[in-house]
């Protein structure tokens, strides 16, 4: 009977470790090159790969094997991920976040260019870990919607031991807020959007006078060497072009200001970071000028004029924004419930891969970073999440997150935080 | 400037109203159910029917006469002759929802009554509040409750955040040519609410009025049974004179006087039970909405100082593991527990907890309600129930938590819940699995009418098909 007793123990010890073992050999923990096998490698932009492997070497995607033969193994150095029946998916890409620190909303201002949230930071804080657990692992930090212009915003990773780990972009963007948060309640300056769009248009005007200057002096068509101003010296890279100025704006009426300020007048390369309520009526406009739109958080309108429920990403893709995107403006909805705007877009009528894209490579593509970022290929940043099943299913989780080829989030090792 | 603006706001505001009081008779037209003729039956012929949570989907044939389920038939089944088919193609066919709290047809916010994490306000007595004397019928919410996949609401009164919060009174969603709310009515008095948060003036104000009554029944016992021990006793006496013999003969007792005819009283009019003593008759069913750990540890501690115990539904937040412990621990007291779908989070910690789980782990049920007391709230549960199951509830356990445990909670589960014979004909239709996350709602079905189709604006009117 002991001895019975015993064995029954040793079986279920074996089953148990066998259950609990980790996806790659313990020894790897600090290599990096991996090999990600099996499961289905969506890459976003090139289709769907079955039963590959993705090798991944020094933090980038090295290649990706279609069609391995059955006796392969992995490359000596090469660190083996055993992702059978997994999915394997490009990390998301969030574009309106507030969780890598705090303290995001100085409000003496109405304007303040000079404003950056680099220096906010925290690193690996828990909120981060939360997103990585969801499959983020870029988010553009931006400042919050207090005033018409918040500051400027960082391009990060979410995982990083430190900020230079973690530094993607810096300026990542311009925030400005059009309207419907920055309205003061005091009376003073900056009550009415007659007052904000006079704000905006002349702190614009001024950062393109100054950036003027000093395209001139630079090419040397004056003698006369302009002054540096450390409040306007961002808005050099942003009259270049070099980042975009992302834009808190919604409804039919803010959008209008938005296109005819921002883009038309000033000629800002323009991201629309909210564009809920009515703004999809403008749709038609919104493409013809090449604005990429990241709807969110609503995700839905009950449309008082037609009756029933809209999708608000569908009716903007309907509307000619094919590149159409989500986002969270994380904390208001949590970051790591990102794929569940998502999915709720493709319930509400956008396709699945419009809507994965629109999270992935297109949300990249908005800020400029999509060679780097944003789809599974050969040469960009191994930012990898190993989903249980279709990311756009909520009953589906991470298993396991790499950030720049290195594993961030493991539930093999740590608990399921989503 | 700014007068002009707004002006010009009115204006347009004033003509989308007048487009969708033109639209509306036409909306309501394609939404007006195709009424079955009386004693007509109509089989409704889908490929997946979930007749109840827990049961696989398989094909199936739903006989329907007079608003109620006569038959479910297997798949294949002979159709009985005469009967009208309707084909549901494609379709997952669900127990219409229920939904044993809410406050939905008042208040279309966030924060409107039926919430279960809402926090109780003053320990105020409204137990004469009925759910169905806040409902006004001249409110569109009614017809498109259906618009939701669901086809019951336990209506709890408008203002429900007092100690004795009112009376539940469970309906359906309007079909829209009824004229009185009571038609909506499927139960008037389901369930007697309670609120209770921390603090000495909840402790106080429970003293005042639940343990009053129940010492009042108490008190009414004690006197009943002295009534009857006196009553004993008399006849006993009675009974031990008249056995003892006579020693004189009695003067005949003089004639009683004549009696005066009676004015004729008005009949007296039937007096309304009082529903805290049916509570503790055990006539009423109890539905406790405690929120916080501090506000379930003040609650406790009252509730054992009542001279009599009764069991009741608890309506709650997310709690930690050793709160859903300690609430385990009052199986007895406790008959299931009603949550919304979310995540609760040890304080002071990053740490989620799954409430449901833990809960349905120790064989308690649990009725989920949506995480917002709106329609699009009730739109959207299957969305966040997928996310319950992604966090460890299982899959019919996530189901009966909208069907069959609310519908058992709210004393209704012979009629709705479930896809059985004799319940009523509420059903919903799904293109998919519900629990997917991307399913759209097809159709829905209140008393065997159709209430909801696919939404017509962006499901037709788009000129190309949403899936």
């Amino acid at each position: 009977m002991q001895m019975n007793r015993s064995w029954k123990a040793a079986i279920l010890l074996l089953a148990v470790s066998f259950l609990a073992r980790p996806l790659y050999c313990e020894d790897g923990a600090a290599a990096q090159r991996w090999a990600i096998r099996g499961g289905k490698i969506v890459t976003v932009t090139k289709g769907a790969v079955e039963g590959g492997v993705l090798l991944v070497s020094d933090g980038r995607i090295e290649k990706i094997i279609a069609a391995p033969a059955s006796d392969w193994k992995p490359p000596k150095g090469y660190q083996l991920i055993d992702a059978s029946g997994r999915w394997i998916v490009p990390g998301f890409v969030e574009l309106h976040s507030h969780i890598a620190g705090g303290d995001l909303n100085d409000m003496v201002y109405s304007v303040n260019p000079g404003f950056r949230t680099l220096d906010n930071i925290m690193p690996r804080n828990a909120l981060l870990k939360r997103a990585l657990a969801g499959g983020v692992t870029t988010a553009l930090f931006i400042p919050g919607s207090g005033t018409n212009m918040g500051g400027f915003g960082t391009l990060i990773k979410t995982a990083g031991k430190d900020l230079s780990e973690m530094l993607l972009r810096f300026p990542g963007a311009l925030k400005i807020a059009q309207g419907g948060n920055p309205e003061r309640r005091g009376g003073d300056l900056g009550y009415s959007r007659i007052g904000m769009n006079w704000l905006i248009r002349n702190a614009l005007k001024e950062g393109q006078l100054y950036t003027k200057a000093w395209d001139a002096w630079e090419a040397d068509k004056t003698k006369k060497k302009p002054v540096k101003n450390p409040r306007l010296e961002m808005f050099r890279g942003l009259f270049h072009k070099e980042y975009p100025v992302v834009v808190h704006t919604q409804g039919y009426h803010l959008i209008l200001s938005t296109l005819r300020i921002l883009h038309d007048e000033m000629g800002l390369w323009v991201v629309i970071d909210h564009g809920t309520f009515d703004g999809f009526e403008l749709a038609p406009e919104v493409a013809k000028r090449g604005i990429q739109v990241m709807n969110g958080p609503r995700e839905f309108r009950w449309d008082t004029r037609r009756g029933g429920f809209r999708g608000l990403a569908y009716e903007w893709y309907r509307g000619g924004i094919k590149t159409v995107g989500v986002n969270t403006d994380a904390p208001v909805v949590p970051a790591e419930e990102l794929i569940y705007q998502a999915a709720m877009a493709v319930r509400l009528g956008l396709k699945e891969d419009v809507a994965l894209a629109g999270i992935t490579i297109h949300a990249a593509r908005a800020l400029g970073m999509e060679k780097r970022i944003g789809s599974l290929e050969a040469g960009k940043d191994a930012d990898i999440v190993i989903w249980t099943g279709d990311p756009l299913d909520p009953r589906q989780s991470v298993v396991l997150t790499m950030v720049n080829g290195k594993i961030a989030y493991d539930t093999s090792k740590e608990p399921q935080r989503f | 400037m700014r007068l002009k603006m707004y002006q010009d706001q009115d204006n347009r505001e004033r003509g989308r109203a007048r487009i969708v009081r033109l639209l509306l008779p036409a909306l309501l037209a394609f939404l007006s159910p195709a009424v079955a003729a009386d004693g007509e039956v109509v089989a409704y012929r889908a490929g997946k029917i979930i007749r109840s949570a827990g049961e696989a989907a398989a094909a199936g044939i739903l006989i329907v006469r007079d608003g109620k389920i006569e038959d479910v038939l297997a798949g294949g089944a002979k159709i009985p002759e005469g009967a009208k088919v309707v084909e549901l193609p494609g379709a997952v066919v669900l127990p219409g929802l229920v939904n044993p709290l809410s406050g939905i047809s008042q208040v279309n916010f966030t924060s409107g009554p039926g919430r279960a994490s809402q926090s109780n306000s003053s320990p105020s007595d409204g137990r004469k509040a009925v759910g169905l004397s806040s409902l006004n019928l001249k409110h569109e919410v009614y017809r498109r409750l259906g618009r939701t996949g669901y086809t019951t609401f336990a209506v709890v009164p408008n203002d429900t955040r007092g100690l004795i919060a009112g009376q539940a009174s469970v309906i359906r969603p309007a079909l829209g040519k009824e004229k009185e709310p009571g038609e909506l009515v499927l139960e008037k008095s389901a369930y007697l609410l309670l609120g209770f948060s921390s603090g000495k003036a909840w402790y106080d104000a429970g003293l005042r009025y639940l343990k009053k009554a129940a010492d009042d029944i108490l008190k009414e016992k004690a006197a009943k049974k002295k009534a009857e021990e006196d009553a004993r006793k008399k006849a006993e006496e009675a009974k031990k004179k008249a056995s003892q013999p006579s020693t004189g003969e009695k003067k005949p007792a003089p004639a009683p006087p004549a009696a005066k005819p009676a004015a004729a009283k008005p009949p007296a009019k039937p007096k309304v039970p009082d529903p805290l003593v049916q509570l503790f008759k055990g006539e009423k069913k109890a539905f406790v909405r405690v929120t916080s750990p501090a506000a379930l540890a003040h609650f406790f501690a009252f509730f054992d100082k009542l001279p009599i115990k009764f069991q009741f539904v608890l309506v709650t937040g997310p709690q930690p593991p050793e709160i859903v412990e300690m609430l385990i621990e009052r199986r007895k007291q406790i008959t299931a527990v009603i949550l919304e779908p979310r995540m609760g989070r040890i304080p002071e910690t990053s740490i989620y907890v799954n409430t449901a789980r833990l809960f349905l782990r120790s064989g308690m049920p649990v009725a989920f309600v949506p995480l917002r007391d709106t329609i699009d709230g009730h739109r959207e549960i299957f969305f966040q129930l997928a996310a319950m199951v992604k966090s460890g509830v299982l899959p019919h356990e996530a189901l009966a938590g909208v069907t069959s445990v609310p519908a058992d909670v709210v004393g209704l589960g012979a009629k709705v819940g479930s896809l059985k014979k004799g319940g009523l004909a509420n059903f919903a239709c799904y293109d998919r699995d519900p629990l997917s996350g991307t399913a759209r709602l097809l159709s829905v079905y209140v008393e065997g009418r159709k209430v909801f189709e696919d939404d017509p604006s962006t499901g037709k009117l788009s000129g190309e098909a949403i899936r």
